[in-house]
């Protein structure tokens, strides 16, 4: 098997020669015919940034342009008027532009992203591509760690995923209710998968303006309230302690953590769903409503590449809007594979996960729940979704002098917390650690090696 | 007793006698090539039942003959079976019939299927000149051959699932289940499936696998596509019949190598002496990996063959000929998992299987009768599953092995290991789990038939009057495990060997009449069928039922330098019952099973789950009815100026096909939740000891330590239903189709020769049968749902389809018999393939059109559900809620009225959310789209080469051209490579060399 593999790296090596061979044969003939300077012609890229309504733009926002082939990214910062310019070779481009302002004390946040950015040597360079940003919410709850890739199992004979989890994290000073939280996970379940939601090249459901929720919800339905800084953890199979048979895995068997378990809802099943740990109390329990026509007992996301959101129904309980059947939406060809139509206005907070070295990935959040995505290895060796540390914020508080632990290393793949403070660290010191939250997951998470409950 | 009158009419009409002048031949049957004599070649009078065996010297003789004109039919093995037409008006004795060597240097060789002439119905014969020029590996190759067949796209052995024939049919998933009404018999012996269980990855019983036949002994194959004669019992699909070679022949020996499979074979046929018989022996090793990658799931097939066969009283005109044969397989399925995973997860299937078979035929020749024929045989097969695989778990798994209906706690494994729920969790927290499926059909069969040929004038008169006996049953264990220590599966045994035999008697008799109409000739035959089925112990009891078969061929005067030098006409009609498979006839019982109770999991991973058992009633359809087919078949063959052109049209009509129907009943049941047992619960987590009362579920702890009293836990009682099932008796399927060949003459500048082949085929069925249906889901307050809808034809968006497909063969053929070359090229075309989903009953429609996706009511301008790009919906007919099942509520109406007054009645509007979540949408706006597939092709090269009498190559390419296109599906107007629909295929780009050598 070894050796048919290196057989075909060896042909792909050689029919790459013959390829160079032949384009440096080529090229020669070309130069030689014309100039001598094979200069690669590069084009200039305009990007206008547009505010909505009530804004204005302002200099200094950073916008990126990404080639999709060769995934170099150019950053520029914008104009006074708000237009960024590049200089960059023909290819497939995606501009990204992020910006928050305070105004009168409120917070607003801007993102926006435009795929499909062509330029061609018919690009002239006058063009002006537009790229409009979009206000989103900044909420008092953020995702501050979802762990949902499992782990390797102790026999060497495959992985364990029962494990996954959640946890909330009260961002602001205020404290914050849970109730009627509730916790969704897109169809298209992964990122990597086709996806029949993209219309003309646009998901068709972010101009209706919702967010579909995959199969049934969970929810708190008992009144919890985080104060500022403290965090929910939430169990999402099984609330267990796992690390008896799954050294690599984690104790969710905690009298504080919460868990999805609601078997009288149909998501009964005993191995996806089981008896939660005796010491977490039934008021811990997520209620579940599983969607009229879902043929699972088991209530699956993605373990590679999921879109996970949470939202809170507002003026409407979770169970009166779900039981609407106009707030259902069927994907694709499937009668089963049935979907909430969350309203955007009602996420708190979202984030996108890409499959890391997937051909294609694409997004399922539109740009105002997160406008960018993480992309996470499937190597399920027990890597977490981390938020990075607002760093100048946390910093800001008087209460944290001296409580901060710096040169955090936990960061994995490639990825990091630019603010290089430990939060988990500094948490235990009784540091109040603010995270960013810039409704961008790119910028807002970094992949960490180990899961904060370890 | 309806049988015997029309038996008795069949005799009455012919017991009167005639007796004619009466001839004797007698000869030798000689080498063309080398003089020399054949020996034991089979020598038959066509038409007349006659026949003997020569002797060593190639000597025979035949006495009795009625008739002037004979054509005598010469055959044995390695030689072109060949017809010798003779006058004859006296004793005419050494006649000198010469056979030629069936090599590539002869001047006609056929390596596609032939179109029996003689045969009353469709019926194709392959050669083994063809089979070997195919590099056949597996039987089910061979029907590629067939008029439009199509190259098989599994490509090698080692698929999980059987590997099937189905004639004049498309798919399994049409009704009637084709590949299991197909029959197959090697030598005459018929390989029964009735006896075993539909695998555990498919959807529903499969036709007899063809990959324990070992291909390299086949000396042909023939197929009946048509309407068959009546000694052909249980099979509504046609019947496959392989010949494995008979006689005397030098050491064969095969060596055949494909990228996925490698196969040796080797096979003699030893002259035991004088009047000692002949033996006929033959092995075959066959391996074929699924993953050129991967050696690792394989399938491999050792098969064994011996076969005896003797005629005695060759010469006193009486002989009769004894065969004994007995022929195995060891083999079977292996997927493992690659070791470099360091897993021991695999699955194994054995495919062991042993036929013995006996067979007299005596010549009595009497003025009763004409011929007795007896035979029987066994076949007995190991179909015996292992399945390893690694489990683990953190947490207590509870397994239910209960049979019996109440609440039951979980019990640990070392406590109560026969509770009706064991929690599973082994201390290592890793083990595997072994399970076994254990499949051993055995199929026992007796047949005796006599033959009565007479001729009255030029008339020529046959009687067949038989009867076949089989018993059919299954001496396996059904699934079992190794060590129920480590059983994470529900499991409930349901032993195979416990269910009674099925035994099957047919009765037949047939009437064959040739008669000539001036200078052309009529023949007509009439039959009738009857089976009866005895099942002991079984609601079933007996079932009876009649197949009458007729069929009638014009044979027109040749006219050899006319313009239509030859021209037959067919026609048939006839019914063929196939018997129902232990799927059908043993349901296997199934269990729901409702969880009552969990408590929270205790430190050491332990959770006393409980469980409500329901057993689901085994409810068996006293009105079950045998599924059977009509069919009706019209035919022409024609010998025109410069080409050969068959035709076979065919209308058949699958009735009674097995469907099931679900009954729903209504049902209470007790939830304990775990809100009381927080901190504040008087006992310890660990002290607890939970009770369930088996009747009323009510759940009760009380204390270990005993400082307690016993706690009744409040509970929650929840409505829901329980449903039964059982096999019913379907709406009918239509096939339909027209097969044609074309032969053009050789062109003999050349030696090119032309054919082409194909058929069309229609099929459509809808089911029409109600059936009830409640949906998996929640009530608005998450009590679970309390309606039940009764859908026309089940809850599908669609009751059914309708395919439309036509595949053109081109095969050119070149022949060099001076250098013993054959080459062919073959085009398979498929130039229209279309299906469409469909919703109807009654004729009429079924759904609705919705104006918009999110909607639930029809279109107020109605419409056609078959307009291109809209959602369709379908309503239950009625419905009945929980408190009352009796009472039918007309869907449509009561949703109308819900929706009509929502918005000013709280009730309706609940109602109305409830009521939707039984309307059925289709899941695109291009469903009942008709989805025509653009055409598509695929181009295969063979080439066999003979080198002398000693040595013969074959070499083929299928799909030489790496045909990849692009193909347009219509419904919704994508586009997508002929490898990415699973509904298309042609095979892949794929080569094999064989090399057969004479010793």
């Amino acid at each position: 098997m070894k050796s048919e593999k290196n057989l075909f790296k060896q042909i792909s090596v050689t029919q790459r020669l013959w390829y160079g061979l032949l384009s440096l044969v080529l090229f020669s003939a070309a130069s030689c015919s014309e100039k001598d300077d094979p200069i690669i012609p590069t084009f200039q890229v305009k990007v206008q940034l547009v505010y909505p309504e009530g804004f204005t733009a302002k200099e200094g926002v950073k916008v990126t342009l990404e080639n999709k082939v060769t995934n170099l990214v150019l950053e520029v910062q914008t104009g006074s008027t708000g237009l960024a310019e590049f200089e960059v070779i023909a290819g497939a481009y995606e501009a990204t532009a992020s910006d928050s302002s305070y105004i009168s004390g409120n917070q607003y946040l801007f993102n926006g992203v435009k795929s499909n950015i062509v330029i061609t040597d018919a690009w002239s360079g006058s063009e002006i591509i537009t790229l409009d940003l979009v206000e989103s919410k900044v909420g008092q709850l953020v995702i501050k760690e979802y762990y949902f890739n499992g782990c390797q199992n102790n026999a060497g004979s495959g992985t364990f995923q029962r494990d996954p989890y959640v946890i909330l994290y009260n961002n602001s000073d205020q404290p914050a209710s849970l109730e009627n939280v509730s916790f969704g996970a897109t169809i298209v379940a992964n990122s990597q998968a086709t996806n029949n939601d993209y219309i003309n090249g646009e998901l068709f459901y972010a101009a209706e303006g919702w967010v579909p929720a995959g199969f049934g919800i969970f929810y708190f339905n008992t009144p919890v309230i985080l104060a500022p800084g403290e965090q929910a953890v939430i169990a999402i199979n099984s609330a267990n302690d796992h690390t008896g048979t799954y050294t690599n895995s984690v104790n969710l068997a905690n009298a504080n953590y919460y868990v999805f378990y609601d078997p009288e809802s149909g998501f009964a099943n005993a191995t996806y769903h089981p008896a939660p740990s005796a010491l977490i109390p039934a008021s811990h329990y997520l209620k579940a409503i599983r969607f009229p026509g879902v043929t699972s007992n088991a209530y699956t996301m993605s373990a590679m590449s999921p879109a996970f959101f949470i939202f809170a129904t507002e003026r409407i309980t979770p169970d009166a809007f779900s039981a609407e059947p106009a707030n259902r939406n069927l994907y694709g060809t499937s009668t089963s594979q049935v979907r909430l139509k969350v309203p955007v206005d009602w996420v708190i907070d979202g984030v996108e996960v890409f499959q890391k070295g997937a051909a294609v990935n694409n997004k399922r959040l539109p740009a105002t729940v997160d406008a960018g995505s993480i992309n996470f290895p499937d190597v399920k060796q027990g890597y977490t979704l981390y938020r990075n540390v607002n760093k100048a914020a946390t910093e800001a508080l008087a209460s944290n002098a001296g409580k901060l632990v710096y040169n955090y290393s936990l960061a994995v793949d490639g990825t990091s917390d630019p603010s290089g403070i430990d939060a988990e660290a500094s948490i235990k010191n009784g540091a109040h650690i603010i995270y960013k939250d810039t409704n961008n997951a790119g910028a807002d998470f970094h992949v960490r090696g180990v899961a904060s409950l370890k | 007793m309806h049988i015997y009158q029309p038996l008795g009419i069949l005799l009455l009409c012919f017991t009167v006698q005639n007796v004619f002048c009466q001839y004797a031949i007698s000869g030798k049957v000689l080498d063309n090539k080398t003089g020399k004599p054949v020996e034991y070649a089979s020598v038959t009078l066509e038409g007349q039942e006659l026949w003997t065996v020569c002797n060593e010297k190639g000597d025979f003789s035949i006495k009795n003959i009625a008739v002037n004109e004979i054509n005598i039919v010469v055959s044995s093995l390695g030689y072109v079976r060949k017809t010798f037409p003779k006058k004859i008006s006296v004793n005419t004795a050494g006649l000198e019939l010469r056979l030629e060597e069936d090599n590539l240097a002869l001047a006609e060789v056929t390596v596609t299927a032939k179109r029996k002439e003689d045969d009353i119905t469709t019926s194709y014969l392959i050669d083994r000149a063809g089979l070997e020029h195919l590099q056949m590996l597996n039987i089910a190759d061979a029907v590629s051959l067939l008029p439009g067949g199509q190259t098989n796209t599994a490509l090698h052995l080692a698929t999980s699932l059987p590997q099937t024939i189905a004639l004049r049919s498309l798919s399994n998933s049409e009704s009637g289940n084709p590949t299991f009404g197909t029959a197959i018999e090697v030598d005459g012996v018929r390989l029964s499936n009735n006896a075993a269980f539909k695998p555990e990855n498919a959807s529903s019983i499969y036709g007899t696998d063809t990959r324990n036949i070992a291909t390299g002994n086949v000396s042909s194959i023939e197929v009946i596509a048509g309407i068959p004669s009546v000694e052909y019992g249980d099979m509504t699909n046609g019947v496959v019949k392989i010949n494995t070679r008979k006689g005397k022949s030098p050491w064969m020996v095969e060596m055949l190598t494909k990228p996925n499979t490698k196969q040796l074979s080797a096979n003699k046929g030893f002259s035991l002496g004088n009047n000692a018989g002949m033996l006929n022996a033959s092995a075959e090793y066959t391996k074929s990996i699924a993953d050129l990658a991967s050696p690792h799931t394989s399938y491999d097939r050792n098969a064994l063959s011996l076969l005896y066969s003797n005629t005695f009283n060759k010469s006193n005109n009486h002989p009769v000929s004894v065969e004994s044969g007995v022929s195995g397989n060891i083999g079977g399925y292996d997927s493992r998992e690659d070791p470099d995973l360091f897993k021991d997860d695999y699955t194994k299937v054995k495919d062991n299987t042993f036929r013995a078979n006996f067979k007299v035929n005596g010549l009595l020749n009497k003025s009763w009768i004409t011929s007795l024929e007896a035979n029987g045989a066994v076949g007995f097969s190991d179909n015996r599953q292992a399945k390893n695989v690694n489990k683990s778990s953190s947490t207590a798994i509870p397994v239910l092995h209960g049979q019996e209906e109440g609440y039951f706690i979980g019990a640990r494994y070392d406590d109560n290991p026969d509770a009706p729920i064991v929690l599973i969790r082994p201390e290592t927290g890793y083990w595997y789990q072994l399970k076994y499926t254990d499949s051993k059909p055995l199929n026992i069969t007796a047949n005796v038939k006599a033959k009565w040929a007479r001729t009255f004038g030029r008339i020529q008169n046959h009687i067949l009057l038989g009867t076949d006996f089989s018993s059919t049953g299954n001496r396996g264990q059904g699934v079992f495990y190794a060590d129920l220590r480590n059983v994470t599966d529900n499991w409930r045994e349901y032993r195979y060997d416990q269910l009674p035999f099925m035994n099957n008697l047919g009765l037949y008799a047939e009437e064959k009449i040739t008669l000539p109409v001036g200078t052309s000739q009529l023949q007509l035959v009439a039959g009738i069928r009857s089976d009866n089925t005895f099942i002991s112990h079984s609601a079933y009891g007996t079932a009876g039922s009649l197949s009458p078969r007729f069929n009638t061929k014009y044979t027109f005067k040749e006219n050899p330098d006319g313009f239509v030098k030859r021209l037959v006409l067919r026609a048939g009609w006839g019914k063929a019952v196939k018997l129902p498979s232990f799927e059908i006839l043993y349901p296997r019982p199934t269990y729901s099973d409702t969880r009552a109770f969990s408590p929270g999991t205790l430190s050491d991973g332990t959770s006393f789950y409980a469980y409500h058992i329901y057993p689901h009633l085994l409810t068996y359809n006293p009105n079950l009815q045998w599924q059977y087919n009509m069919q009706t078949e019209l035919g022409v063959e024609m010998k025109l100026k410069g080409v050969y052109i068959a035709l076979s049209a065919y209308n058949n009509t699958i009735r009674n096909a097995y469907t099931t129907a679900t009954s729903y009943f209504p049902f209470t049941y007790k939830y304990t939740g775990n809100s009381q047992l927080g901190a504040d619960f008087p006992i310890a987590s660990d002290d607890r000891q939970y009770h369930i009362d088996r009747n009323t579920g009510i759940v009760s702890v009380s204390d270990l330590t005993g400082q307690h009293a016993d706690i009744q836990l409040d509970y929650l009682e929840r409505k829901t239903f329980k449903s039964n099932e059982m096999y019913i008796n379907g709406s009918p399927a239509v096939r339909r189709g027209l097969e044609w060949i074309l032969d053009f003459d050789k062109i003999q500048a050349l030696q090119t020769s032309v054919r082409v082949d194909g058929n069309y085929y229609y099929y459509r069925s809808t089911e029409e049968t109600i059936d009830a249906h409640s949906p998996s889901v929640n009530m608005a307050d998450n009590s679970p749902y309390k309606y039940v809808g009764y859908y026309i034809g089940g809850y599908g968006s669609s009751n059914g389809y309708e395919t439309k497909r036509l595949v053109s063969n081109l095969t050119i053929t070149t022949h060099i018999p001076a250098i013993r070359l054959i080459v062919s090229l073959r085009v398979e075309g498929t130039f229209y393939n279309s299906r469409q989903n469909l919703s109807e009953y009654g004729g009429k429609q079924r759904s609705f059109v919705l104006d918009n996706k999110e909607d639930y009511l029809p279109s107020a301008s109605g419409g056609s559900i078959y307009n291109r790009n809209q959602f369709v919906g379908l309503y239950p007919l009625y419905y009945t809620n929980h408190e009352d099942m009796e009472t039918k509520i007309p869907f449509a109406e009561k949703l109308a009225w819900a929706y009509n007054n929502r918005n000013s009645d709280l009730e309706a509007a609940a109602l109305y959310n409830e009521l939707t979540k039984m309307v059925i949408k289709s899941g695109t706006n291009y469903y009942f789209n008709e989805n025509t597939i653009s055409g598509y092709y695929s181009a295969n090269i063979r080439v066999t080469k003979e080198i002398g009498n000693i040595a013969s190559i074959s070499f083929d390419a299928t799909n030489f051209t790496n045909n990849m296109q692009q193909v347009r599906f219509s419904d919704n107007n994508t586009q997508q490579s002929i490898y990415e629909n699973g509904s298309i295929s042609i095979p892949r780009f794929y080569y094999g060399l064989s090399l057969r050598l004479k010793l």
